[in-house]
């Protein structure tokens, strides 16, 4: 079985809250006994519905943070304004070759030309847009070995924690969430991401290289909040590192669920403009 | 709304006949389904109960065939097994749902795959992704909710909190799993599939009533039985059953890394025509 | 949908419903492609190989017996079901000198699905038909 490392300061309230479901199971299973379909029941009864217990995160390592959970955005991406992601510094560092990319794309989209952000073709965002460029919950699953983050109808993010190192050369291939490994370090879960497929990092097109290196700091704050602090080095195509930081609130909604999302490319996308 | 009329039409699963004889062996009738049932069995914990086996890490299953029906090369199981195959066979369809049956056979002799989703870029969803393996599927085990991680289709997710199917449930491709621990199994109850998917390799069709039960059940640290049985008035005359082993993968290559999406390169889109008098199909 | 909207829309999450429109579809499937065959290809030069989903595609041209050449358009599967078999992003790049083991286009038109590839150094990626080497 997974070992259970809880902080200190968490109650030990497990037992107490299977007591409880088993109490409103039974009252659940009667009113099963009077024919009525399960569905119907929960509205009739006054009962609440139950709660899992207090997160325990199976993460296999007494001193790591319990990142796990759905986290909801505090702000929106759109609310950085002219640095619509967040990004700094703005504007943004660039290569000459690659501030030329990054211009005629900010031109096309303002003239309603701009036909390559893969996000409007179907494409997952990728990274680092998957943590700077959305506003729906993610879902932290945090198990020994690694930490699994997911959004709505998105590939999910595996970063693996069991010491591997990343692939190189020819074996690091392109995904568009990368290829990421990390360790909990001073409390905070640490990342390191590779190999991200050749998409712009957020809405205003702003390209990479394949020597993009994510880096990500996620700190738990307080019981309540989750700060993912996410740096870009590119030594091809950035003159200086870009930062940008996220702020979460825990979901207050203990059934919250995933949502199908399903895509369907516009008129004149094409996402093969990214196939090299 | 379809879902209330199959849970009201299959009520809740009979608590007393739940053991894991009734759901490896004989196909439950669809009558016997419609009496009071109990979900779950009373005393039965919904959570991460310490008790309950681990089944986490990395499984491959079998592909789901048809009996006699060879696969061509590098077009079975990833791991070279024999397929499994539905009870009974033929298929006991419904005289409506045996017409599409036909029809999609008619048209496969002609080249087309009729209901093929995958080829719209929909997703798999299930029973298929449940019962026709060809890539491994990841499942993480934590409290309240197993998860099957799966390529290139969206994560399934199994709710053991106690919570129940959602009155406004919207069909999806997933539909909306929950499920308790006996012993070594974890029994799961699907409904809310949208009506496209389809049940094996075949692409055998269902229709909006079908109800999956489920389960997965660890007979060993590295072997998982699957039992699935579907249950759909509609297009089955009796209930259909099947069980995929999966076995635990542990060598590096069959990690599922890739996060590849059906529109990167896609030959459905007919106005990016490849240069220099080559083609897509 | 505008792409603004398109944009807005992923930003904000919204629930978007089950996308039942599909584009028109050049659609295929395995019934397209003729099993029971295997055909040959040597010295096929490759124009490009495109590690790619849902299918990897294999651009050749092929010297035939009567002189001329031939393009071929050859699809595998998706990359994880190819790096299953051994194959990988790197394994072609344009201007390599392969042989295709493919099964053949019903309608005869010059392209088929991947079963196996020789490459230079004579080591096979795939599985050829009957398991033959």
């Amino acid at each position: 079985m997974p070992a259970c490392g809880e902080p200190a300061d968490r109650a030990a309230s497990g037992w107490r809250n299977l007591a409880t479901a088993l109490l409103t199971l039974g009252l659940f299973v009667g009113a099963g006994a009077a024919g009525i379909p399960a569905v119907a029941q929960t509205a009739a009864l006054s009962i609440p519905i139950v709660l899992p217990p207090e997160k325990l995160s199976w993460h296999g390592d007494s001193a790591a943070p319990d990142i796990s959970g759905v986290w909801v955005r505090v702000d929106s991406a759109a609310a950085a304004g002219v640095r619509k992601e967040g990004w700094l510094p703005w504007a943004p560092p660039l290569k000459p070759a690659f501030a030329k990319i990054w211009h005629d794309r900010v031109a096309m989209q303002a003239a309603g030309t701009r036909k390559d952000d893969p996000v409007q073709s179907c494409m997952p965002p990728g990274m680092p847009r998957f943590d700077t460029g959305m506003n729906t919950p993610m879902l932290i699953i945090q198990t020994p070995g690694r930490v699994m983050l997911y959004r709505d109808g998105i590939p999910v993010r595996r970063i693996w924690l069991d010491g591997r190192p990343l692939p190189e050369g020819k074996n690091l291939e392109s995904f568009s969430n990368g290829t990421a490994n990390g360790h909990y370090e001073g409390g905070d879960l640490v990342t390191k991401v590779a190999g991200v497929r050749d998409q712009p990092i957020d809405s205003t097109g702003i390209p990479h290289s394949n020597d993009l290196v994510i880096a990500e700091r996620f700190h738990r704050v307080d019981a309540q909040t989750l700060r993912v602090e996410v740096v870009l080095t590119d030594r091809t195509a950035y003159t200086k590192p870009m930062k940008a930081v996220v702020t979460y609130r825990a979901s207050d909604n203990p059934l919250w669920e995933p949502h199908e999302f399903l895509c369907t490319p516009g008129e004149g996308s094409h996402p093969e403009i990214y196939v090299h | 709304m379809r879902v209330k009329q199959a849970l009201q039409g299959f009520g809740l699963i009979a608590a007393a006949a739940i053991t894991a004889i009734a759901w490896c062996g004989p196909v439950l009738a669809q009558a016997q389904i419609q009496e009071e049932a109990k979900w779950p069995p009373p005393g039965v914990s919904f959570y991460g109960d310490p008790g309950v086996p681990d089944v986490s890490g990395l499984w491959l299953g079998t592909i789901t065939g048809v009996p006699g029906v060879p696969f061509a090369p590098n077009r079975g199981s990833a791991d070279g097994r024999p397929a499994t195959y539905y009870a009974p066979w033929p298929l006991p369809y419904s005289p409506k749902y045996q017409a599409i049956v036909d029809a999609r056979s008619a048209a496969s002799k002609q080249g087309k795959a009729l209901g093929d989703i995958n080829a719209k870029c929909l997703p798999f969803g299930l029973p298929l992704m449940l019962v026709s393996k060809v890539y491994p599927d990841e499942i993480v085990q934590t409290p309240g909710q197993v998860t099957l991680f799966m390529y290139n289709t969206n994560p399934v997710m199994i709710w053991t909190d106690g919570r129940p199917h959602p009155s406004d449930l919207k069909p999806s491709y997933n539909g909306h799993s929950i499920g308790y621990w006996v012993g070594n199994t974890l029994f799961v109850d699907t409904v809310g599939l949208v009506p496209n998917t389809t049940i094996d390799s075949g692409r055998d069709p269902h229709s909006g009533q079908l109800h999956i039960r489920w389960s997965i059940q660890k007979v060993g640290p590295d072997i998982l039985h699957m039992h699935v049985t579907l249950y759909d008035e509609d297009a089955f005359k009796e209930p259909v059953t099947t069980t995929n082993i999966w076995h635990r993968k542990t060598d590096p290559k069959w990690q599922v890394l890739d996060d590849a999406s059906c529109w990167e390169n896609n030959e459905s889109k007919t106005d990016s025509v490849p240069a220099g008098g080559f083609f897509k199909f | 949908m505008s792409k603004k909207f398109l944009a807005t829309a992923f930003l904000v999450a919204a629930v978007i419903g089950c996308g039942d429109i599909t584009p028109a579809l050049a659609h295929h499937s395995f019934a397209m492609f003729d099993k029971a065959k295997e055909v040959e290809l040597k010295n096929a030069a490759v124009v490009d190989w495109q590690w790619t989903s849902p299918h990897t595609w294999l651009y050749v041209v092929v010297p035939m017996p009567d002189g001329r050449s031939e393009r071929f358009s050859i699809e595998g599967g998706n990359p994880g079901l190819m790096r299953r078999q051994g194959f990988a992003k790197g394994s072609i790049a344009p201007g390599d000198k392969i042989t295709v083991y493919m099964s053949p286009l019903i309608s005869g038109k010059p392209g088929g699905s991947i079963n196996a590839i020789r490459l230079g150094n004579g080591t096979l990626l795939g599985e050829r038909l009957n398991g033959a080497h």
